[in-house]
């Protein structure tokens, strides 16, 4: 096992029974995301949101056996959002909250803006977007059409442009937008965006698995923008755009990762549970998947755990971040055909996981981006030693 | 209930894993889909070996018989069940039967080709993407990563082509083996698409109703379906 410590345990304990009350409503959610109005009871819709919010701004930590959790570690959330993506990824990523925009406001926000933006979510239950990837562009953040404008006549500053695959985009009060507010390299930035003003669309896009977040195509004309609602105002130009998200990326990236994890973890459980004495080859491949799982486990682990070193060392998160999209697709496809002809129709829950599955490879950039990462790192920092992962407390 | 004898209703084919590979790629899958159940015989389901039919709606509405392995059955909607599906213009049926002997005519390796032709129209789509995308201020299709992975897709599909050449239908376990294939080298194509490949109204409904069609008709080894 990837050892974890008293304090971490807890964590786990406690977002395993948040996972238990999720799996029954799976299904339903995958058929109408909009069920989610229905299930605020659920710990993961009531909860969550009021986490991952930094301690100077949440007075409700989650409090087990004395221990104070945030959730704002990436350690703290690979660990919890592992157990809520084995209950169901599609309720974890429609919960409530800012577990990426608040990335952003925390790396760049002033004090009025945290303040004001985590207060509402603690006032009550309330969707965030983060906005980046546009049309035929992808994330590639050096070439972001959408731009904030000044209009020469006065008057706040507008923002026009197109973004999709924006979770929760359709439900959210609001947002993070990354978008071109100057000119040259230095001029991306990214500023927080009511869904309500107008100029402001949210269109859902139908998608294969996942589709309790609801992904959405977003479309911005003209949306205005007060002075307050740019990000990174008070920061020097080489700190407002790209060190921002680059940390913000770094940070997620592991949280990917677990969630790959934790949807391979439910396709394994699900077929020990149907083949629970499964001998000869297929006890051989359930015991291969338990170990490929432990494996990319311990490596995404790993990854947080230098990412909280140095939020500036997303190196192993991206080779987490493959390693997991790759998990999560093999282990579901292996799990189907390991139960037979018609196991998507007898198993839907199983068919499920592994549509599902599939979004781990496209949130937070795609496994070709992350390779192309982890080779530039090589070029920096030269061939990683073996055993680079190691925890530096398992080299004795 | 009615059964007899299957009647020839389709020419025996020369290669069975080409009699729908055209339309699979030229067509997609709806066409291919429509196809697939009239070479099975006119206004008749064909059901897999585990009693599951992947259909069109349209199909569904009028078909009579039921193929069940060697038997043509009279269709009787009391004992069938629609399965839900996320994609739009596709019917699942659990149609309350399954064949008690295998069908010897080649479908796991007819479907072996109509999904090979989904996968190349696939790529065909996926090549159109990745020129009109760009990153960088290039077009994805010139960065040697993409075009590596593109011209691995080809050699993929060249193989599985010449696997079914063979004039008659592969044995069932090859041909089990081949849908395994198909749905590796989907799964890859798909990545190519960046997150478009998620999208129901894109790419994700065809690799989606193939993997299906594999599910439902692709392993016919008695020793597979579940009991």
């Amino acid at each position: 096992m990837s050892e974890l410590d008293r304090r971490l345990l807890l964590l786990q304990a406690e977002a395993r029974q948040w996972a238990d009350e999720m799996r029954p409503h799976a299904l339903r959610v995958d058929r109408d995301p909009d069920a989610i109005s229905t299930l605020t009871h659920l710990a993961v819709l009531s909860r969550l949101g009021t986490l991952q919010i930094p301690a100077e701004y949440n007075p409700r930590p989650l409090l087990l056996s004395g221990e104070r959790f945030y959730l704002t570690s990436a350690l703290e959330r690979v660990v919890f959002l592992e157990e809520t993506a084995y209950g169901d990824l599609g309720i974890t990523l429609a919960s409530p909250g800012a577990p990426m925009s608040g990335v952003v406001v925390d790396a760049m926000g002033d004090p009025a803006q945290k303040e004001s933006f985590f207060g509402r979510l603690l006032d009550r239950p309330t969707w965030t977007f983060f906005a980046l990837t546009e049309p035929d562009r992808g994330s590639d953040a050096g070439h972001l059409q959408c731009r904030l404008e000044r209009p020469a006549d006065g008057g706040p500053a507008r923002l026009h442009g197109d973004k999709r695959y924006v979770g929760n985009a359709a439900r959210a009060d609001l947002g993070v937008v990354f978008a071109r507010i100057g000119g040259g390299p230095l001029g991306l930035g990214a500023v927080l965006v009511e869904a309500g003003t107008p100029g402001y669309s949210a269109e859902p896009i139908p998608t294969l698995g996942v589709r309790g977040a609801q992904l959405a195509a977003l479309r911005l004309t003209g949306v205005a923008v007060p002075d307050e609602q740019v990000l990174g105002r008070h920061l020097p130009a080489t700190r407002r755009g790209a060190l921002g998200w680059l940390r913000t990326f770094n940070l997620l990236r592991p949280v990917v990762a677990t969630m790959g994890v934790g949807v391979a973890r439910a396709a394994y459980e699900y077929v020990l549970a149907q083949r629970p004495t499964a001998r000869g080859d297929a006890g051989d491949r359930l015991a291969r998947m338990a170990h490929d799982i432990e494996t990319v486990r311990r490596l995404t682990r790993r990854s947080a755990e230098a990412v909280d070193r140095d939020a500036d060392d997303g190196h192993l998160a991206s080779v987490a971040k493959v390693s997991a999209a790759r998990l999560a697709e093999r282990v579901t496809v292996a799990a189907l055909q390991m139960l037979g002809p018609g196991a998507r129709f007898e198993h839907p829950l199983l068919d499920k996981l592994a549509r599902d599955a599939r979004a781990v490879e496209y949130m937070e950039g795609t496994s070709t981006i992350q390779r192309l990462g982890v080779f530039k790192d090589l070029l920096r920092r030269g061939v990683p030693p073996a055993g680079a992962a190691a925890r530096s407390s398992d080299q004795g | 209930m009615t059964t007899g004898r299957p009647t020839a209703t389709a020419p025996e084919p020369a290669q069975p894993g080409h009699v729908l590979l055209k339309a699979g790629r030229e067509h997609g899958w709806q066409v291919a889909l429509t196809r697939l159940h009239a070479l099975a015989g006119a206004e008749t389901i064909l059901v897999g070996p585990a009693g599951h039919a992947v259909l069109c709606p349209q199909a569904s509405r009028t078909a009579v018989r039921l193929r069940v392995g060697t038997t043509f059955l009279a269709r009787d909607r009391a004992r069938e069940q629609a399965l839900p599906v996320p994609v739009t213009g596709v019917v699942a049926l659990r149609v309350g039967t399954r064949p008690a002997a295998a069908d010897p005519y080649p479908w796991a390796t007819v479907l072996a080709g109509l999904r090979l032709g989904l996968s190349q129209g696939l790529l065909d789509r996926a090549v159109a993407h990745l020129g009109r995308r760009s990153t960088g201020g290039q077009p994805l299709l010139r960065h040697q990563a993409l075009q590596v992975a593109v011209a691995d897709l080809v050699i993929e599909h060249l193989e599985i082509g010449c696997e079914l050449d063979s004039a008659e239908g592969l044995d069932p376990a090859a041909a089990a083996d081949l849908h395994r294939r198909i749905t590796r080298a989907d799964r890859s194509l798909l990545h190519l698409f960046g997150a478009h490949g998620y999208e129901l109204d894109g790419p994700a409904a065809t690799g989606y109703v193939s993997e299906l069609l594999a599910d439902a008709y692709g392993d016919a080894r008695s020793e597979a379906v579940p009991a």
